[in-house]
């Protein structure tokens, strides 16, 4: 397609019911109550000239461009503040506008350098346009009332440029980092034409100041003054392409700008579903990573992993890979091999993998990284609801009155979805907003900011989840704060009566269990009560707690929590996992478990097996097959011996990294299929490479259950779509496999699962996205889940007994660790590592209290010996009120930081999911790397090597 | 922890989120948990593990294993 920006209707669109019928330039239209005159002008497609108002901002009248004519009201009220009444007669044409919006433009144009054919917004400046539309051809002025010409452009921020020189002073960038991206990182200081923008206080630049570099003030920004510095170097886009974002699990959909084969900016799209045209810095800027000089793209191959890589052709390498695996077959027997799904792949990528398993290896070893981040989800609800996923959609947090957040970090670790949370949480605007209750060991930024101030926040100890959830339910159910009509209509009332009392028991009162939880027990009975009686509540959790010895038991805890108080089943309410990476839903929803087919049916299921046998006319295994951790126990054993990993890096991501590598080293066939030679990498014999999201069509499902397309922008650099690498792969063991397209992957699992029988490519480029499931009784796709009955038929009630922990602090290690993520990095780091996002976040910090600092004479940036009973690894302190003494955190973004060297093997005990929020830890003053990171670094520089003409090179 | 020990905490970490129940209904509910989520060599295994009486089994895991034992080699 041609380029066109996209559309902008001048203001937000009216929620209202009431509609009202107004005549604009003698034409009739009708919109809801409380649309701006501006915008009803535009759905009728008259374009009023304006400058200072964009359709996803509050209008602010301040340009005075936008003016019109209404009959009956003295004067020329602006557009964009008056509302649309019954019977309005609006012209928006006259000679006596014309003339006021001409002097208006002229007073603009008289301070704005006049550089606008060498301007890189040279055509796609709203001023220049606006300029034209008024018929403006003169300046009786002159130009040198400027008041911000010459001020020196602020290049800080890596992506973007601020050129206060174009600055028209219209605050759209203002409004759209207080009310989209709710960070209030700028401010205008002074009136009118001498009104300046600046990033934080006045010595701040846009890198130093608080900005997070979302891109919501250079997309609202009409002129050059806030760009994307792409777009000076490359030039303006040519052609656009919709696709989905690959790094989080919110989904937010993009314009992909290219100017031919280039991409020069993606733009959050404004009808994307998750996003509603909002965007964070790594869906919006850091995608560099695509065209970074570590890419590989050779397929490569190596008979051991002392020796260094040999590039070969992509036969030789599917021919090698194929004959080793069947050598390790025959070798060691059926059930030796297995293969590791990627969340980051496309949905389509998924179930090829999973079907190359269960089909091609004859067994059911596949398992996902979603192992290590959202099994006990999968586990939890299934059990308690029937299905595996959240209940809402991410527009249903308009409608909730009380928002529960625990084991969370959205602002950083769901950064558009954490917006649109604190637009609903901001007591200043709508009806007082959303309550808020925090359950995090630390004082994540939600706690307090900008206008937001959480109700409660308890700080509990790491690892006593359970407890607290126990101890909630303890006050709802005594206090007799439930909703017994729901529970007794939509729940098994026996389970039910059974769960009460196991909760009413006084070992679960808050007070009792103040010693262990470490939170006031008059803040958390408050904090119960304000959940049960305020209306709408919802819960919103994360890796927080599923990554826990206990993260499925939590998980049932706040199930059993939202049945008790009827929080099921409507808008505003539910229970809703916050995934991880983009494709977390999809990988689990596509059978990358063990036990489980495509849409969760467990494999000893006759009638589910039956239907895959026909298609794929293979036996499946009845047996479930082995999950990551249990592959590496057997690696270890000498009874595993062969993996093919697609797009994940499992020695830097999973737990206890000694453990993961003396698994990986007993294999005898490892194949990595990734964009890097990751760490896993370190241990592979045969290197696929892979393809990045820009160079692939397919699906991904969002948090919400939302399937949406991804599409192909550019050429695969490494020659193959990730699906078609794995289907070569499966031919050359001998697979009769013949997709043309990924099109013909998803019908295949569109008649193999019963939740995606309507899914097609087609229905989805149509509808632009759909919810699961999508069958005949909601043909359209299912924003919220378990309206009427629950998926299982009555919502299960389990008794979740809370188990402390066998990881104890101790003399030794006296301290907990619990791990995180930040903004501008994602998971391991793999791409924005190799983007500027550095810019933010050099290094993995250990984040300490003060007084733990000072007990071991620490100063900040210190460098600390971080150490535990797995092991040891360094890294700088910063030390931070944030935490509660005796707890420290850190971030697992960067390889050297090894921060899972010092994580155990302890697990959740329902998954394996690994415990990675709770380790006990000792942190001393330190001078330098370990002996584990510098014999690691020299390990891996050693196995990086590549031999590509007889010598080897690093 | 060697692997056979591993197996032998893992069943008894069940075991012990089953702990608000008897022990009956307990056993029962972890010996369904075990069938479910591992993976046949993990389950011969662990019965090995009870038939030796190498390791610390609880009594719950132990019935557990017990009533995994009679399922699988009935099942072939
Ligand atoms: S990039 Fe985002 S956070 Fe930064 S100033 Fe602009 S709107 Fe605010
Ligand atoms: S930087 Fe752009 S959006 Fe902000 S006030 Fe200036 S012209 Fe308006
Ligand atoms: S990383 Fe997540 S929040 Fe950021 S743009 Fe991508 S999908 Fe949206
Ligand atoms: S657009 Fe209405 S006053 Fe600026």
């Amino acid at each position: 397609m041609t380029y066109q920006p996209q559309k902008d209707l001048g203001t937000p669109q009216s929620k209202s019911k009431d509609v009202v019928t107004v005549s604009i330039d003698d034409r009739e239209i009708t919109v809801p109550a409380g649309t701006s005159v501006m915008r009803a002008a535009a759905e009728m497609g008259t374009r009023i000239p304006k400058l200072c108002a964009t359709d996803n901002i509050k209008s602010f009248g301040s340009c005075r461009l936008c003016l019109v004519e209404i009959y009956g009201r003295r004067g020329t009220p602006a557009s964009c503040t008056t509302p649309v009444e019954d019977n309005m007669v609006v012209k928006t044409q006259t000679p006596l506008l014309q003339k006021l919006r001409k002097g208006v433009m002229e007073l603009y144009i008289s301070d704005h350098p006049l550089d606008c054919l060498t301007c890189s917004a040279n055509n796609d400046c709203e001023l220049q346009e606006q300029a034209a539309n008024v018929g403006l051809r003169d300046v009786r002025y002159g130009y040198e009332g400027a008041n911000h010409l010459g001020e020196a452009k602020d290049t800080s921020n890596p992506y973007f440029d601020f050129d206060p020189s174009k600055c028209i002073a219209c605050s759209r960038c203002v409004r759209a980092c207080d009310e989209v991206q709710g960070t209030f990182a700028l401010t205008v200081d002074g009136r009118g034409f001498a009104s300046k923008i600046s990033a934080g206080l006045s010595d701040d630049d846009f890198l130093s100041s608080e900005c997070v570099s979302c891109g919501a003030c250079v997309e609202a920004c009409p002129t050059a003054t806030l760009q994307e510095k792409s777009v000076a170097e490359i030039g303006l886009p040519d052609r656009s392409e919709i696709t989905t974002c690959a790094y989080c699990g919110v989904g937010c959909t993009f314009r992909a700008e290219m100017r031919g084969e280039q991409l020069v900016r993606m733009v959050p799209w404004k009808d994307g579903k998750a996003n509603h045209g909002h965007s964070c810095v790594k869906g919006r800027f850091a995608w560099g990573y695509a065209n970074h000089r570590d890419r590989v793209t050779k397929p490569m191959i190596r008979e051991s992993i002392s020796e260094p890589w040999r590039e070969v052709s992509w036969g030789e390498a599917l021919s090698y890979a194929a004959s080793e695996i069947k050598r390790v077959q025959e070798k060691y027997g059926r059930l030796s091999v297995g293969g590791i799904t990627s969340s980051r792949c496309t949905n389509e990528e998924v179930f090829l993998v999973q079907k190359l398993v269960r089909a091609g290896f004859g067994n059911n070893n596949v398992d996902t990284c979603a192992r290590v981040c959202h099994s006990p989800t999968g586990y939890g609800l299934k059990t308690t609801f029937g299905t595996s996923a959240g209940t809402q959609d991410f527009d249903s947090i308009e409608q909730s009155d009380v928002i529960l957040v625990i084991g969370a970090n959205p602002t950083d670790a769901h950064p558009v979805f954490g917006s649109r949370m604190k637009q609903r949480l901001r007591a200043d605007i709508r009806d007082g907003g959303a309550k808020l209750i925090v359950i995090d060991p630390r004082q994540i930024d939600l706690v307090r900011s900008p206008h937001i101030n959480a109700e409660h926040h308890l700080p509990l100890q790491p690892g006593t989840n359970v407890a607290v959830l126990t101890a909630l339910a303890h006050v709802i159910v005594t206090e007799r704060l439930t909703d017994e009509q729901f529970i007794r209509e939509r729940c098994n009332w026996e389970e039910y009566r059974e769960w009460a009392a196991f909760v009413s028991d006084d070992r679960h009162a808050p007070e009792t269990l103040e010693p262990v939880t470490g939170v006031s027990p008059k803040d958390l009975r408050a904090a119960a009560r304000l959940f049960a009686t305020g209306g709408n509540g919802a819960i919103y959790y994360g890796l927080g707690v599923t990554e826990h010895s206990q993260g499925s038991s939590t998980v049932m805890a706040i199930a059993n929590l939202a049945m008790a108080t009827g929080n099921i089943g409507k808008p505003g309410v539910g229970v809703n996992p916050l995934r991880g990476q983009n494709n977390v839903q999809g990988a689990c929803d596509m059978g990358s478990f063990p036990h489980e087919l495509s849409g969760y049916r467990h494999v000893s299921d006759a009638d589910a097996r039956a239907m895959f046998e026909a298609e794929w006319d293979v036996p499946i295994d009845a047996e479930p097959g082995l999950r990551i951790p249990n592959m590496l126990d057997a690696a270890v054993d000498n009874e595993f011996k062969g993996l093919y990993v697609q797009g994940e890096d499992i020695l830097q991501s999973d737990p206890n990294t000694k453990h993961v590598s003396a698994g990986l080293a007993a294999m005898e066939c490892v194949i990595v299929h990734d964009l890097f030679l990751n760490e896993t990498a370190n241990y592979a014999h045969v290197f696929l490479p892979g393809s990045t999201f820009l160079e692939k069509t397919g699906t991904f499902t969002n948090a919400e259950r939302r399937i949406q397309m991804v599409n192909k922008v550019m050429a695969p650099k490494n020659g193959l779509e990730d699906w078609e690498v794995t289907q070569e792969l499966a031919r050359a063991m001998g697979l009769d496999w013949n997709y043309e397209n990924s099109s013909q992957i998803m019908d295949e699992i569109s008649r193999l699962t019963p939740s995606f029988a309507g899914v097609s490519f087609d229905r989805l480029q149509e509808e632009g996205s759909m919810q699961w499931p999508v069958n005949e009784s909601s043909p359209n796709g299912t924003p919220i889940m378990h309206v009427d009955d629950f998926v299982r038929g009555k919502g299960q009630f389990v008794v979740t007994n809370y188990v402390p922990t066998d990881e104890k602090t101790g003399p030794r290690f006296p301290l907990l660790l619990t791990t995180g993520r930040i903004l501008s990095h994602y998971n391991v780091g793999a791409q924005t590592r190799r983007t500027e996002n550095t810019a933010w976040h050099p290094e993995d910090l250990l984040e300490m209290h003060p007084t733990d600092a000072e007990n071991r004479g620490l100063q900040e940036g210190d460098w600390t010996k971080l150490s535990s009973r797995s092991g040891e690894t360094t890294l700088r302190v910063k030390i931070t009120e944030r935490m509660a003494p005796g707890v420290v955190y850190t971030t697992f973004h960067h390889p050297a930081t090894q921060a899972n060297v010092v994580t155990t093997e302890h697990s959740d005990w329902a998954t394996n999911c690994p415990e990675y929020k709770v380790t006990a830890v000792q942190v001393t003053a330190s001078n330098g790397p370990t002996d584990w990171q510098e014999n690691y670094e020299e390990r891996s520089q050693k196995s990086r090597r590549i031999d590509t003409h007889g010598e080897a090179v690093e | 922890m060697s692997s056979a020990d591993h197996l032998v905490y893992m069943a008894n970490q069940i075991a012990r989120n089953f702990g608000a129940l008897a022990d009956d209904a307990a056993a029962t509910k972890v010996a369904e948990h075990i069938l479910l989520y591992w993976d046949p060599r993990m389950k011969s295994r662990i019965v090995q593990c009870a038939k030796n009486e190498v390791s610390e089994l609880s009594a719950v895991t132990a019935e557990a294993v017990r009533i995994v034992a009679d399922k699988t080699t009935s099942n072939g």
